[in-house]
């Protein structure tokens, strides 16, 4: 470990950066996963349901939408292939509400988490990145209970698990990514300008609407303003890709949605590598 | 063998003023400095100037200063806190910094659960824990609290839990910030064994504590850091003493620049100079502990007064009054003052313990219950040679000890 003044500190701004990242992760991974235990202990204590509040939420969401989706606003759902039928609503709103709310999730988590935890960050030396990866694991873990309900909403509407489903772990991949980057600049972005957070709390629900997580959202539809500002947001052929892959057993059609992968990318280099070159700026502009 | 810390004229400035944490203030900085303007005009408070310093492998090296000094920045700098403008910081072997107690506690969580998550923060696995937790939790005494959520812990306990975690970390090098200073008698000695017990095994230790006794006890070398500099190095006796000295000499400056010696200036009564000499009438502002003191006054008063009584009190530099003399006590009686006059008082064989002390001259009425003119200056020093000891008192008396008798165990 050898610390030379900021002038003196050259950056690798290509793969270095990231692989420096992983190292340090690696390295503090005991830490990462006391973190995530204590984020997931603590947002459950003192709740009577406790993880049960990992279901809840999404289910709740998923029937004030299907309400409002089928009986006051119908929306129109593509037909299976095979059968020429939609799928249920209930399936096809919770496969986007499910990854929709790891997103939002850690995101909220992850936008606050370097000002709470101000009394290590100023006073004990660790990577910083672990707070808004914590926030993110811990999310992470809601995400996996709340899973269990899509299998029984597949058994209860007879939906066939297909080979298709391989896509998921893919598609996780790049969800991940992308939540890695946005929460590293969100966190990153709070500690300096406390309006993040306001400003976050608009934004994610403008996103949610901006995205296919209630409906289907084809971005030709929008017209010539919104439609390539909606084709850059990879939410959108995210959620698709799982209802690819899950509902209508097709491969995701990941190469119509280039421009979104290069949003991933960009947003993760510059959260990583952002994030690395200020944190030692961190302690002492709290 | 590599030096585990080394500082190589390393500066490190902060700069002074609120710094804009709303974007409101962004937009305004960013509109200077698209005119032109130094958008960061606040003022820079330079925490460390090129400051070099090795510690070497398995040394104990203690900063004081006042508060300010640069001490802290220092730990946080070889902990990686923060980041020096200038020099370079180096750092070989796994680190750990005990700059707070409890750092990432959490109220809801247990005793056990935050023992795992602070010891994860201090860098510690959860097998290293596994492995020390019995110990942990005996040397907290906290055996049948542990599964009590930390909140409802006493402030005592809370600390004695952050002291156990943090006492049992195991780098190569430990910093030490301040954190043994709190707790009950009992348990800071029990800290500090368990840091002696750290040293013998050879850790480098960088140590900073406002208790010299601590820093005499634990270092072998200590530095005195004063406004960024490192003023002096040395043995930790030499150092903690000189350090001391200052203090002691600084608050007595305060005590003698407090406003109480101007209270009275507007008044009818003056004390006009007030002046320290030794036997031989030569004007000093040190003396030898048990060596005479006289002190000569000037007073002047533009109305009469009628059975005045004088005082002359040492007030030592921690406000301490060491000792009084006055009229009331001692005679003579003066049976009135008018205009300019002068006195003198004569402290014979004051055997004053090493320390500053105030001279405080006070011209009293008859009653001696109100001040009519007070005097706080100048301030002279007393120098014992004598071994310093644990408990001083306020002097040494005249005291003999006798003979030992010794008991019929010691006969045979």
């Amino acid at each position: 470990m050898n610390r030379t003044g900021i002038a003196a500190r050259t950056y690798d701004a290509t793969l270095g950066v990231m692989l420096d990242l992983v190292r340090k992760l690696v390295d503090c991974r005991e830490l990462l996963y006391s973190l995530t235990i204590k984020e997931i202990k603590v947002r459950y204590k003192q709740s009577l349901l406790g993880i049960a509040w990992a279901v809840f939420m999404p289910v709740s969401m998923m029937l004030i939408f299907t309400f409002v989706f089928r009986r006051i606003a119908k929306v129109e759902l593509e037909p299976l292939p095979g059968t020429g039928l939609p799928p249920s609503y209930a399936v096809f709103s919770y496969v986007g509400l499910l990854p929709w709310n790891l997103f939002s999730q850690s995101l909220t988590g992850a936008v606050n988490t370097l000002v709470t935890n101000r009394g290590l960050v100023a006073k004990v030396y660790f990577p910083r990145e672990v707070f808004p990866l914590s926030k993110i694991f811990a999310s992470f873990v809601d995400f996996l209970v709340a899973s269990l309900v899509l299998v029984a909403l597949m058994v209860w509407y007879h939906v066939p698990v297909q080979t298709t489903i391989l896509w998921v772990p893919i598609l996780l991949g790049i969800q991940l990514s992308f939540m890695l980057g946005c929460g590293l600049m969100l966190s990153m972005a709070n500690l300096f300008y406390r309006d993040v957070q306001y400003i976050f709390q608009v934004a994610i629900q403008l996103w949610m609407f901006a995205t296919s997580v209630a409906y289907p959202l084809p971005a030709e539809a929008a017209g010539p303003i919104a439609g390539p500002i909606l084709r850059l947001n990879p939410m959108t052929p995210i959620i698709d890709g799982y209802r690819d892959a899950i509902l209508y057993g097709r491969m995701p059609d990941l190469a119509a949605s280039w421009g979104a992968w290069i949003v991933v990318g960009l947003v993760l280099w510059i959260g990583v590598l952002a994030f690395d070159r200020s944190q030692y700026l961190f302690a002492e502009r709290m | 063998m590599s030096i585990p810390v080394r500082f190589d004229n390393v500066s490190k400035s902060f700069k002074t003023g609120e710094s804009a944490t709303a974007l409101r203030d962004l937009i305004p900085s960013l509109v200077r400095r698209l005119r032109g303007a130094d958008p960061d005009a606040r003022k820079l408070f330079w925490a460390l100037r090129d400051v070099s310093f090795e510690v070497a492998e398995g040394e104990v090296l203690g900063f004081v200063g006042r508060n300010g000094a640069g001490k802290s920045t220092t730990l946080k700098l070889v902990a990686g806190i923060l980041r020096q403008n200038k020099g370079t910081v180096e750092v070989n072997g796994s680190l750990s910094a005990l700059i707070e107690v409890g750092a990432g506690f959490h109220p809801d969580l247990t005793g056990r659960e935050n023992i795992f998550m602070n010891g994860a923060v201090l860098g510690l696995s959860r097998r290293d824990i596994r492995a020390r937790f019995d110990d942990i939790v005996a040397f907290a005494e906290l055996e049948e609290f542990i599964d009590t959520p930390v909140k409802r812990y006493s402030s005592g306990m809370y600390m004695r839990l952050g002291f156990a975690v943090a006492v049992h970390v195991d780098p190569a090098i430990l910093l030490i910030d301040e954190v043994l200073a709190v707790g009950d008698l009992a348990f800071r000695r029990k800290c500090l064994e368990r840091v002696k017990l750290l040293r013998a095994a050879g850790k480098t230790i960088l140590f900073v504590s406002h208790k010299m006794n601590d820093v005499r006890a634990i270092c072998d070398r200590v530095m005195y850091v004063k406004d960024g500099l490192i003023h002096r190095e040395g043995t930790a006796l030499d150092v903690t003493r000189e350090f001391e000295a200052d203090m002691k000499r600084r608050s007595a400056l305060e005590i003698t620049g407090a406003p109480l010696s101007q209270r009275t200036d507007n008044a009818a009564v003056r004390v006009m100079h007030v002046e320290a000499r030794d036997s031989s009438g030569a004007p000093v502002t040190e003396l030898h502990s048990g060596q005479s003191l006289i002190i000569h006054a000037a007073i002047e008063s533009d109305i009469e007064l009628l059975d005045p009584i004088l005082s002359v009190a040492l007030l030592r530099s921690d406000n301490l009054r060491a000792c009084c003399a006055t009229t009331r006590v001692l005679g003579p009686r003066i049976p009135r003052v008018r205009g300019a006059c002068t006195f003198e008082v004569e402290f014979d064989d004051l055997d004053l313990m090493d320390d500053f002390y105030a001279i405080e001259t006070i011209v009293w009425n008859a009653e001696m219950n109100v001040p009519l003119a007070q005097h706080l200056n100048p301030t002279i020093r007393f120098i014992d040679e004598r071994p310093p000891v644990n408990r001083p008192g306020v002097f040494h008396p005249a005291a003999r000890f006798g003979a030992i008798e010794h008991g019929p165990d010691l006969e045979s």
